[in-house]
């Protein structure tokens, strides 16, 4: 039995459905992503899952303890769930140690503990006397982090805490997050609106669409076979094809490639990553060729884009290379697939 | 520092002059203070103050400040909490209500409770009338405050397991703590200068005595003294605030969310909750509304004599003109203390600023003192009356001009350089222009405040000069209730827009 079990829960404000029909599993243990676009629900149902919303209606239940349903609504102080919110929210007239120690009992061993929560989160102690507005955006989540761990919380829950910080900032952060949080063994759900994040984070990724749980499963499931287009190019870049089904093959504008066609045959939508197609200069005449021709070339440093058309196609390829391998336009070029191309259901 | 700006403008020079300028005259006050001091001797100093009645007056005004400030503490953060984050039916309404009492002078409150309840009279019948005329200057600022406040930070105290009574007092609450600072100080010195109010309950304040002396012996050495002794109280008040409030300031943190926050479900406790704004709306304007519609009523149009018109058109008169001047003074410095902000403009800003908290008395006796020992023919001119006004009301046009300054951006001024202006003419056309809804406002603030000044004016005023107030209150002194009844009328009336403008600032400030 898992850990979190959101069960049909639905919220509305007005008339505006906020969450619908919702249901999540969360393993004990587990990092779990909630990504989405904006107004898919996501800050909803993380306020449902904190207790700040009660839901009109399904169940959310924590080790086999109702939190919430249609008679019982247990608030957010009494459910122990650790929040690290967007900008920290951060007590402004407590210093940085008032700020970790807020949710722990006066004891004798409190200022220990909060020195070794700073350790922990690996905030220097020289910051204990700090006041909020004098810290750095990644020292302000390091200690709301602490914070939120001080109570030994049984989940924590975070609301895109690192979209504030710098992108590289926001990596270390994020490392350093997951690893705190590993240690501790705290059962961990993350919202966030970056693919990049919720696929380096998680164990289980869930992708939220207009209020519901569209897919879930391990990051690299989700990568390799999402269920429609807008979760495939959600998740990354995506070459989709329309193609005619063999036995695991499919007849596409790039020929015919390997596919995972489960035994279905006939006309269907084939979804590729970029990084299954390798360029090639075309040599003479190969009947497996596809006829491709590079259309435009557009020089970015390290990443440079390369813009190939296909005979029979009139979506053009975009190809993200490295400088040294880009080709000059006007180049006829062959191109080749690694592994299966995924197949739309 | 802000050294490139200071440099640019060759209009910083002539505007610091300026503001100089009215920094000695808003130094007059404390001026007089010294020489007073210095004038009477030790002496004669200590025979003044160390008397059984000097310090009879020391008790009555200090348990006055200890009762009537902090239950308009309690009041006011009650009803500004349940009218901002709570589900409390009719919110918008009772937050106008809680405000519309400052539209009611102090004296006008007075005067209903005198007619509805006689007897009522001493300390207690002093601290309810202070609390309920005073209150909204508590209630604006805090309700402002908890508008502001990041609700996901009473979020995290919640998610770190404090119950919803204990997120109040350890988290809002110290957030508050500003706001109620500066609104306790703003009631302090008010019940500090009041006169009005304490005549009609018979309660001697410092400002009642020297009232008292002023009129029987004028310009006597015993009614300096006690103004002495009331001026230092003040900046014991100022002083006092400074403390409490603390150099720290509680910088918002990180950019916040943009959503309101979730307000509290009262539950079964709402009609209990509904029960404090009633009341206190039924008592703060119930009270006054429907005495003077009962005095309205029982006069007739008998009361309505040309004697009122003349008072409004004299009013009017005073307040535009002690307005535009409040303004055009407070305007060199609002600039400089924007533009070319600096240890000189801190100083001459802080000058500005303190004559506003001094008593209307202490002022007017300074005046006085000035007139009749320097130019005697200012004695007793409208002269003389405008400057007193000017003095009392400089931090609230400075207040408003400087944040219109601090919205206009710089660039403008130095495009308008850029395209051949002189820099005097730069920031007329730009600055100044941009800012005139702000000077606007501000001139009606300080024309507001002359609307319902008593104690000064009935110190400075020249004979044959009646204005709204006086008008009133000599009516009322005679026990004529009916006849002062129009003034009063006419006083509120006049207030309300003061109303609209403080409740719009407040709007403004929580950024909706």
């Amino acid at each position: 039995m898992s850990f979190l079990q959101l069960r049909s829960v639905r919220k509305r404000y007005g008339s505006v459905v906020a969450v619908d029909d919702l249901g999540l599993d969360v393993p004990a243990g587990s990092r779990t992503v909630i990504v989405g676009p904006s107004g898919s629900g996501k800050t909803t149902l993380l306020r449902l899952i904190a207790g700040f919303e009660a839901p009109d209606a399904g169940s959310v239940t924590m080790e086999g303890t109702v939190l919430a349903d249609e008679k019982t609504f247990l608030p957010a102080h009494r459910r122990n769930i650790g929040l690290v919110a967007q900008d920290g929210a951060l007590f402004p007239h407590l210093s940085v140690a008032d700020n970790i120690g807020f949710g722990l009992a006066h004891s004798m061993d409190r200022q220990d503990r909060i020195l070794a929560l700073m350790d922990m989160v690996e905030l220097d102690r020289i910051l204990l006397t700090r006041r909020p507005h004098e810290l750095s955006g990644g020292q302000q989540q390091r200690v709301a982090l602490a914070r939120a761990l001080a109570r030994q919380p049984r989940l924590m829950l975070l609301d895109e805490p690192f979209s504030a910080l710098d992108t590289g900032l926001r990596e270390a952060t994020r490392k350093s997050v997951a690893r705190v949080l590993t240690q501790a063994g705290i059962t961990t759900i993350l919202v966030t609106h970056d693919q990049a994040e919720a696929l380096s984070f998680g164990d289980q990724v869930a992708v939220l669409h207009a209020g519901h749980v569209k897919q879930a499963g391990s990051p690299a499931e989700l990568y390799a076979r999402p269920i429609d287009r807008e979760i495939a190019s959600f998740l990354g870049d995506a070459l989709v094809l329309p193609a005619t089904l063999g036995g695991g093959f499919a007849d596409c504008a790039l020929g015919r490639i390997s596919a995972d066609s489960m035994g279905q045959t006939g006309e269907a939508v084939i979804m590729l990553r970029p990084e299954q197609l390798k360029l090639s200069v075309a040599t003479g005449t190969n009947d497996q060729t596809s006829h491709a021709r590079v259309t435009a070339v557009e020089f970015g440093g390290a990443h440079c884009v390369m813009t190939v058309s296909l005979a029979g196609s009139k979506v053009p390829l975009i190809f993200k290379t490295s400088a040294v391998e880009t080709l000059a336009v006007g180049t006829d070029v062959h191109i080749s697939v690694a592994g299966k191309a995924h197949v739309f259901a | 520092m802000n050294v490139f700006h200071s440099r640019s403008s060759s209009i910083a020079a002539p505007a610091t002059g300026a503001a100089m300028f009215v920094s000695a005259a808003a130094l007059a006050p404390l001026c007089f203070i010294l020489w007073i001091t210095f004038q009477t001797g030790w002496a004669t100093a200590t025979a003044l103050l160390f008397r059984p009645r000097v310090g009879e007056l020391l008790v009555n005004t200090t348990l006055l400040e200890v009762l009537a400030v902090p239950l308009s503490i309690l009041l006011g953060v009650a009803l500004a909490w349940l009218t901002e984050r709570t589900d409390l039916p009719g919110a918008r309404v009772w937050s106008w209500l809680a405000v519309t009492p400052l539209a009611v002078p102090a004296f006008v409150h007075s005067y209903a409770w005198s007619s509805v309840a006689p007897s009522w009279h001493g300390l207690p019948a002093a601290v309810a009338i202070s609390v309920l005329a005073y209150f909204p200057f508590l209630y604006l600022p805090v309700a402002t405050q908890l508008r502001r406040l990041d609700p996901a930070i009473e979020e995290a105290a919640a998610a770190l397991g404090l119950a919803p009574f204990q997120v109040f007092f350890r988290v809002v609450l110290p957030q508050l703590r500003f706001a109620i600072c500066g609104g306790a100080l703003l009631i302090g010195v008010h019940l500090l200068a009041e006169y009005g109010l304490y005549v009609t309950v018979r309660y001697d304040t410092f400002t009642t005595a020297i009232m008292d002396q002023f009129q029987s012996a004028f310009n006597g050495p015993a009614a300096n003294m006690i103004a002495v002794v009331l001026a230092l109280y003040c900046i014991f008040l100022l002083a006092l605030e400074k403390i409490m409030r603390g150099a720290e300031r509680y910088a918002r943190v990180g950019s916040g969310s943009p959503r309101m926050p979730a307000p509290h479900q009262l539950g079964h406790a709402v009609w209990l909750c509904l029960l404090l704004p009633a009341a206190t709306a039924a008592l703060s304007l119930g009270i006054p509304l429907i005495t003077l519609a009962r005095w309205l009523a029982f006069g007739g149009t008998a009361i309505w004599h040309a004697a009122v018109g003349a008072a409004f058109l004299q009013t009017l008169m005073l307040a535009i003109c002690g307005g535009l001047l409040a303004t055009l003074a407070a305007m060199p410095m609002a600039w400089l203390s924007v533009r070319a902000p600096g240890r000189l403009a801190h100083i001459l800003e802080s000058c500005h600023y303190y004559v506003g908290s001094l008593p209307g008395v202490v002022v007017a006796l300074a005046l006085v003192t000035v007139a009749v020992h320097a130019f005697l023919p200012l004695y007793q001119t409208m002269a003389t009356l405008l400057m007193a006004y000017f003095l009392l009301f400089l931090p609230r046009a400075l207040v408003g001009l400087r944040s219109s300054v601090a919205q206009t951006p710089v660039e403008l001024e130095q495009a308008a350089m850029m395209l051949g202006r002189s820099p005097f003419r730069a920031v007329l056309a730009t600055t100044v222009r941009l800012a005139a809804p702000g000077a606007a406002a501000a001139m009606a603030l300080v024309g507001l405040g002359i609307a319902t000044e008593l104690t000064a004016t009935l110190m400075l005023a020249p004979s044959g000069v009646e204005t709204l107030a006086t008008g009133f209150w000599s009516y009322t002194s005679e026990l004529d209730y009916p006849r002062a009844a129009p003034y009063a009328v006419l006083m509120i009336l006049l207030s309300l827009p003061l109303i609209v403008l403080l409740q719009a600032q407040s709007k403004r400030m929580a950024g909706r």
